[in-house]
């Protein structure tokens, strides 16, 4: 299993736990998010992003780390994590303006809500391409 | 359309050489080793410049290691539109 694999499953892991805990507290605090609530990720998002660079850092001098094949792959799962990130934002903005109209208002606190949202989609689709195309249970035998 | 795909004998080749490894083709070639592991199995066709430099390490041409195999040959009755 290289880098990039192990930074996609811990990127699955992490974004799979942060849905179940945004769905968690959402139910809990009632259909109307509360600010307080998603600022309370912020440091789980920071420490997030620090152990992707710290899985990602080259771990040997001498051995090829990264080749054409994986350029590809980050490539191809780069490309399907933006699709499905725009796909999600323009389907957000188009629901809530047939759902609330042109002239209502919603709350300020849904936008960093929809700004999680995005960083989430974004990490659980670029993580399940990567596996996808290493195939999910890379068998790294010498034959 | 017809389906094709890049085929090789990277593995005859390998072990024709003095029994050499993955690692070591990877190590030549400067590719990781799962790479070549997923060549080796067809699962990914190598761009142009790493294929030379495969058919380098093992001295051959390209085309001794690597060949384009259509599902549909072309027979002798195919005739050109013009």
């Amino acid at each position: 299993m290289n880098r990039a694999q192990k930074s996609a499953w811990f990127g699955l892991t992490m974004s799979t736990l942060l849905l179940v805990l945004v769905v968690t507290s959402v139910l809990v605090a009632g259909p109307a998010p509360q600010l307080s609530n998603l600022l309370w990720f912020s440091p789980a998002l920071g420490l997030y992003a620090l152990l992707i660079i710290f899985l990602r850092k080259k771990q040997g001098q001498d051995k090829v780390d990264i080749d054409e094949r994986d350029s590809c792959i980050s490539r191809k799962a780069l490309i399907a994590a933006f699709s499905s990130t725009a796909g999600l934002l323009i389907g957000v903005c188009m629901i809530s303006l047939f759902i609330v109209g042109p002239t209502s208002s919603i709350p300020v606190c849904l936008l960093p809500a929809l700004l999680y949202s995005l960083f989430v989609v974004f990490i659980l689709t670029y993580s399940v391409a990567v596996l996808v195309q290493y195939g999910w249970r890379d068998k790294d035998g010498e034959k | 359309m017809a389906k094709s795909e890049v085929k090789n004998n990277i593995r005859r080749l390998r072990f024709e050489n003095g029994e050499m490894t993955q690692q070591q083709l990877a190590d030549k070639t400067g590719v990781t080793r799962q790479t070549i592991i997923a060549i080796e199995a067809g699962k990914y066709a190598p761009s142009l410049p790493l294929a030379f430099r495969i058919a380098r390490t093992f001295g051959l041409p390209i085309e001794g290691v690597f060949q384009y195999e259509d599902e549909e040959p072309l027979s002798s009755s195919t005739t050109l539109d013009i």
